[in-house]
């Protein structure tokens, strides 16, 4: 099955939610996800870049991951929605990133939050639920 | 009944090495509370008692009318100000101004005190957006006289203050210029480039600078993300407002404001951009990674948190007063656009009398004296309220007390209250920060559209521009408490009081 996203409801802020058959599918979908907000992109598809991230389990290493691709987005002011995760364990995550242009910034998306982050295996699917501040 | 905080407090080591232990022995969970559960202490204050909830530290104090109270019942609001009460280091009370909606880790429009110097600080109790706040600027033009002129100033400003990234138009900045941002301002905004007049600095909290900010504490990734975001307003509920003065409630203080009957504004709410949103980040996850190591343990990791004196600590704080210098230079930025824009528009308005009438964070950690004591204010979504005489006042406000700027949404109005003496007892003298969401933004957009809600808009003759469809749907009035509610009763319960309220002609949306 594909991976899916679900908006959450929430008051402030933004809850993402996302099913996977894979814990790689499921970190790759959330980037995408988040990548999606940023607004229309135009343009070539820029140079692929690796991001490794690291962290103390997976839920907070699905956190960090979002941040980092946000504070990258931003600062390329680009939309990276070719995510490929080349590597996981339960603490690092490798990917390949490859984005392009955004031609109107719409997100207003701050920060990943490890508030009530989730990350866990139900069966054959993954699930993941992270809420954003925005 | 006492209103006043009802703990009196050991201090210094032995307090903190007790709530520690408090802390380890257990957390409060997810506590789901009822009507049942708040005592009335006050008109329009209620309160959460620590009896029988051994994890909280300190009592919480709700300001709030029955409707408010209600709306604060669903969902985790109350449980977030119960869990902010368990934090290691809290005194007095935590409190819940009457704008409080849930958050993450702290609710938005919590107000908690630590005891310093070992107290913690909570990068989450002041959010990403560290010092978004509220610039407002008097114009020595009525709205009668403006007459067109109103659409057309809504349009140049729309024109000359970028929403921010990939549109370029900001304030370019080098790194070492950004390195004297961080550490100086609004000050080095003015003096070193040029962005202003001296006499906006005065009518700034804490003079547009916070001290001890040290620029070495700020991450590379976050200055990369600062280097072309100042002057730039951002997205989501940020905005540039051109306001009519539509009803002055205190004639005094509003003159003393400089806010006239039918005399324009300009409002400015925005805040540090991506680069307090990467610094709040990075001393999250910094803090998180060392809970265990400090003996803290949390209900909800979005309060990390470190003690005020520690290594961690006293980084976070220096990196923060970055952060809420740039916000403040940035807002001083905006404000000397507008300047140009009122003296390019209307020629005979000269620009020393474009006033800067004040500026205030509603999202920052200060050191502040309460009762003698040196406590760190947490505001997450509420504004600094100091009544008449105190020194942190300018001069020219002294009678009246501290202005209080709190925005409205779209088509809804604005306020300009006052501080009152006495509220460090209520409130650690803090007030509301602006009407409050009451609907998701998903729940917006079904409930109307970015078109009918421009139509609706000009239909009251407000100007928008900028803003997108779907932006305009999320932030649409009805997404709101209804203001004038939630400053009647930051006033019933004696926080801060009215003094004119601003009615929107013009928007600008990010």
């Amino acid at each position: 099955m594909r991976a899916v996203t679900r908006s959450g409801e929430h008051v402030g802020e933004w809850r993402l939610r996302v099913y996977a058959d894979t814990a790689e599918e499921l970190l790759a979908e959330a980037a995408r996800a988040v990548a999606r907000q940023c607004g229309p992109t135009g343009g070539e598809l820029g140079p692929e870049q690796e991001i490794t991230v690291e962290a103390r389990d997976l839920p907070t290493l699905l956190v960090d991951w979002l941040n980092e691709m946000l504070g990258r987005s931003e600062i390329a002011c680009a939309a990276f929605t070719e995510v490929t995760v080349l590597e996981l364990t339960e603490r690092s995550l490798r990917a390949a990133v490859r984005g392009r242009r955004v031609t109107r910034w719409r997100s207003s998306m701050k920060a990943a939050t490890y508030h009530d982050v989730e990350m866990v295996r139900r069966g054959a699917r993954w699930r993941a639920s992270v809420l954003l501040d925005i | 009944m006492s209103r006043k905080h009802p703990q009196k407090r050991a201090k210094g080591d032995e307090r903190l090495a007790a709530d520690l232990k408090s802390n380890r022995a257990e957390c409060p969970g997810k506590p789901q509370f009822t009507r049942a559960d708040l005592t009335r202490v006050g008109p329009c204050c209620y309160e959460i008692s620590r009896e029988g909830r051994p994890a909280m530290l300190a009592p919480a104090r709700i300001y709030a009318d029955e409707a408010l109270l209600e709306a604060m019942l669903q969902g985790e609001t109350l449980n977030q100000l119960a869990n902010v009460a368990s934090l290691p280091g809290v005194t007095g009370c935590v409190y819940g101004i009457p704008d409080m909606h849930s958050g993450y880790g702290f609710p938005v429009g919590g107000v908690a005190a630590m005891e310093l110097p070992h107290g913690m600080v909570s990068p989450g109790g002041v959010g990403f957006d560290i010092n978004c706040g509220v610039r407002l600027i008097s114009l020595p033009i009525t709205r009668e006289a403006a007459g067109t002129g109103v659409a057309d100033l809504t349009h140049e400003l729309s024109r000359a203050i970028p929403s921010g990234i990939g549109t370029g138009g900001g304030v370019e900045l080098d790194r070492s210029n950004l390195n004297g941002v961080l550490e100086g301002g609004s000050r080095f905004a003015v003096e070193r480039l040029g962005l202003g007049l001296p006499q906006d600095i005065d009518h700034t909290e804490s003079g547009g600078c916070l001290a001890g900010a040290d620029a070495e504490k700020v991450s590379y990734r976050a200055c990369e993300r600062g280097l072309d975001q100042l002057g730039t307003m951002g997205s989501g509920n940020h905005f540039v407002e051109v306001q009519v003065v539509d009803h002055v409630f205190d004639e005094a203080a509003a003159a003393a404001f400089g806010l006239t009957p039918g005399s324009l504004c300009v409002l400015i709410h925005t805040g540090s951009r991506g680069l307090g949103h990467q610094v709040c980040t990075d001393y999250v996850k910094l803090m998180d990674a060392r809970l265990a190591a400090q003996g803290i343990k949390l209900p909800d990791r979005q309060l990390s948190c470190a003690p005020a004196s520690s290594p961690e600590g006293r980084d976070y704080l220096a990196a923060m007063a970055c952060a809420a210098n740039f916000a403040w230079a940035n807002r001083q930025a905006i404000g000397h656009r507008v300047r140009k824009a009122v003296t390019h528009l209307f020629r005979k308005v000269s620009g020393p009398s474009v006033r800067v009438v004040y500026d205030v964070a509603h999202n920052i950690a200060k050191a502040e004296e309460h009762g003698g004591r040196q406590v760190l204010v947490h505001r997450k979504g509420a504004t600094r309220a100091f009544g008449p005489g105190h020194p942190e006042i300018p001069s020219d406000y002294q009678a009246v007390g501290q202005p209080v700027l709190i925005p409205g949404s779209m088509g809804t109005c604005s306020y300009a209250l006052a501080g009152v003496a006495g509220t460090g007892e209520l409130s650690w003298a803090s007030t509301c920060h602006g009407a409050g969401r009451s609907l998701s933004r998903t729940a917006a957009k079904q409930a109307t559209t970015g078109s009918d809600v421009r139509r609706d808009l000009e239909a009251q003759g407000i100007v928008v521009r900028g803003a997108s469809g779907q932006g305009l749907a999320e932030e649409a009035p009805m997404a709101y408490k209804d203001v004038d509610v939630v400053v009647g009763a930051v006033e019933a319960a004696g926080l801060a009081r009215k003094v004119a309220r601003l009615r929107p002609l013009g928007v600008i949306k990010g």
